[in-house]
């Protein structure tokens, strides 16, 4: 019944498994919500029939689902309230590690999501609006203004 | 040096748990099981024979933290059942109940059990919990173990009991339960297989899901043999859903009473002098239509209603096409099997001194969401207590019908099929109109989520509009609106850009995807200043099937309302 094949989906999987856990993590800020959004990632994917004709659709329709999933999540009951970041999964070697990562992660959902998008997955801005569903003037407000409140945190010697 | 990279360097070493590769390649292969992490995380047992479904773009889960202890124990047990009992036992009922075989596929709304418990006079098994959010069947074998015949077995109460405590209803302690010796429909006194077969259901009498947080359930046993005490089998569990929340109606709906006894509140009326009573929230299952309703102003501090009155079942059509298939077709016909003179189908009480009443329309036969569409309509808005007639075949004004539809369900595609000519040719005038206006409901009901944020940096309110229908992952649905503003009759300048040009009006697409496409809006504060409200009036292009129809929107507002983050 599924429209894509074993071997397809391993490769899909193998493909973005971590680039979707890690955007996923960036949201939810804990290891469980994320592993449950990647697995859901990933059933919507092997149970779309949509085809795709470069490497960078696929890539941004998985974040794209990626970010609807964990939207999704962030509107229901139980984030309501603050969802502390579980750092027991996570892997400094520097406080300034640690403090950089927690600055990041203490930033309001819609900031950090564009910062990890843009930083870290190395999307353009015009490439993060199609991403998050946004326009560009908005991505890149939500940057400026992510980049400041960093800032604020950080110091201005961050060096973004 | 503190520098963004460093950021990236931890989320590099994260890693995704290996595991989940195997289980998400299994779950895609087989289509059935589900893991949920939530309860790792919480550091228990993960016990999760969780099944899952795609629907509405949402899935529903089971889950325990009892046995099995290991979730992938739990996939392999149920991987050798080519059936969940759970589904076969649901099949089963509504078969017996309708008479219309069932081969819906419930995978996904359930969880095997196989919790037993006896005494020296009966040994009870539960075996199968099927159910959504607003009500869940369990199914218990109570095998009698001293050769008790039928009347015996019914005057000794041996019985399961399945209950869901929900801690912040109304806020008190709320429960729902349900214990009766209910056989199965198709289970007479005689023993099948040294068992009777029996049924319970739990009914949700509240407007919180099951699936909400802390909500969780717990099954006893009892037996008027084993004394007063009732004896918890298993451990607690929970019931998770990330779909079917009441949602709200496109805007209040008026339908008739029944019957209504006033108490110490007051009517509601409409212009024909018909007590009247609003519906505002539903939510479809396969299950049921399940609605609330604010029916009079009681005038009552917190507290809980058990009479009162008895609400106007609406008039249920439902629309069922397999592949378009025209004899799978059988809308118009009410949905028969609740029985408006038992008002245990309806559930009141009182919160904030309001009367809520939330009524439950059981289906004989499961809905498919997947391959039809469902509404509910109100045929005669002048009738008084045609609750459950069905429509008149042999109307006249067409007017008279179906004044307000809901438009509970898109199939699977995003589109409601069209039926074809020749089965458009079997129904009746009155089916026809009643079809006309689902079409236009559901169209209408593409906009239903709208959201307002307010920035304080810039002074300015954000509108939010987006295009919630769930959709199948290859159909793009596009919903293209015109949107105005207006505060006392002035027309308000909008910006579709923080930064951009103040515009009389917008012209968007609120794109379907996964979750629908979203669109922003902007007004400055600086223009409704001193205004309780303004009006947001948007209309569908000329390309949408509602005809350029328009919606108000009066948008209530103060800076302290509105909300600060951009989630919504």
């Amino acid at each position: 019944m599924h429209s894509v094949e074993q071997c397809e989906m391993e490769r899909i999987y193998d493909k973005y498994h971590e680039s979707v856990y890690r955007l996923a993590f960036a949201y939810c800020k804990n290891r469980a919500d994320a592993e449950d959004i990647t697995s859901e990632v990933f059933l919507k994917r092997f149970a779309s029939r949509k085809h795709f004709d470069t490497e960078s659709y696929e890539t941004a329709w998985m974040m794209r689902v990626t970010v609807n999933l964990a939207k999704d999540l962030l509107r229901s009951f139980r984030y309501r309230f603050t969802v502390p970041l579980e750092d027991a999964v996570l892997i400094f070697e520097s406080p300034e590690e640690s403090e950089v990562y927690r600055a990041v992660m203490d930033l309001p959902a819609k900031y950090r999501s564009v910062i990890h998008l843009y930083y870290y997955e190395g999307y353009s801005v015009a490439e993060i609006a199609e991403i998050v569903r946004r326009s560009e003037t908005a991505v890149q407000t939500q940057l400026y203004r992510a980049r400041k409140l960093l800032r604020q945190t950080l110091g201005e010697e961050l060096d973004l | 040096m503190k520098r963004i990279q460093q950021y990236c360097n931890v989320v590099n070493r994260m890693r995704h748990n290996p595991a989940c590769r195997e289980e998400v390649l299994y779950m895609a292969t087989r289509k059935e099981i589900r893991i949920s992490r939530r309860g790792a995380a919480a550091g228990t047992a993960v016990a999760a024979a969780l099944l899952a479904l795609n629907i509405g773009g949402g899935y529903l889960l089971l889950s325990g933290d009892t046995k099995p202890e290991n979730s992938m124990v739990a996939m392999s047990d149920l991987a050798e059942q080519n059936v969940p009992l759970y589904v076969s036992k649901m099949q089963e009922y509504y078969t017996a109940t309708s008479g219309i075989p069932c081969d819906f596929d419930f995978t996904g709304y359930g969880r095997n059990f196989d919790y037993t418990w006896e005494d020296e006079h009966y040994r009870l098994t539960l075996n199968a919990v099927t159910g959504c959010d607003w009500i869940l069947y369990y199914f218990y074998d109570v095998e009698p173990l001293q050769g008790q015949n039928w009347e015996q077995f019914q005057s000794e109460f041996p019985t399961v009991r399945l209950q869901a405590n929900m801690p912040d209803v109304f806020g008190v302690d709320y429960e729902c339960s349900a214990s009766s010796v209910t056989t199965m429909p198709n289970q007479g006194p005689a023993l099948d297989d040294g068992v009777w077969h029996c049924v319970g259901l739990v009914r949700n009498w509240s407007d919180v899901p099951f699936s909400a947080e802390n909500n969780y359930l717990k099954i006893y046993v009892w037996s008027t043999r084993s004394g007063d005490d009732e004896e918890q089998i298993g451990e607690s569990f929970d019931f998770l859903t990330l779909d079917s929340p009441l949602q709200e109606t496109d805007q209040p709906w008026y339908y008739n009473a029944k019957e209504f006894y006033t108490g110490e509140g007051s009517v509601w009326e409409n212009d024909q002098n018909h007590p009247v009573v609003e519906l505002n929230r539903y939510a479809a299952t396969p299950f049921g239509v399940f609605y609330v309703s604010q029916v009079y102003q009681a005038g009552k501090a917190q507290g809980f209603y058990q009479t009162g009155y008895t609400p106007a079942l609406l008039d249920m059509n439902k629309v069922f096409q397999a592949d378009f298939t025209v004899s799978s077709y059988d809308g118009a016909i009410a949905i028969d099997t609740f029985d408006p003179s038992q008002d245990s189908y309806c559930g009141t009480t009182g919160r904030n001194g309001e009367a809520v009443s939330f009524i439950h329309v059981l289906f004989d036969h499961p809905w498919d969401p997947e391959k039809g569409a469902l509404c509910i309509a109100r045929h005669d808005s002048t009738a008084e207590d045609s609750d459950t007639a069905e429509p008149a075949e042999d109307a006249e004004e067409p007017s008279v019908l179906a004044e307000k539809f809901i438009q509970i369900n898109d199939p699977k595609t995003g589109e409601l099929r069209q039926l074809s000519d020749s089965l458009l040719a079997t129904l009746s005038d009155v089916e026809q109109i009643a079809l006309a206006h689902t079409v236009n409901y559901w169209c209408k009901n593409l906009t239903v989520y709208r959201n307002m944020i307010y920035d304080d940096e810039t002074d300015r309110l954000r509108l939010q509009f987006s295009n919630p229908l769930p959709t199948d992952m290859s159909v793009q649905t596009d919903c293209e609106i015109i949107i105005q503003v207006s505060c006392q009759d002035k027309a308000i300048p909008l910006y579709d850009e923080e930064n951009g040009e103040p515009k009389d009006y917008l012209q968007v697409t609120l794109e379907q995807d996964t979750r629908g496409g979203h669109c922003d809006i902007w007004i400055d504060c600086s223009e409704i200043e001193g205004a309780e409200q303004f009006e947001v009036t948007w209309s569908f292009c000329p390309n949408v099937a509602a005809n350029g129809e328009q919606n108000t929107t009066h948008f209530f507002w103060t800076k302290e309302y509105t909300m600060t983050d951009g989630v919504f």
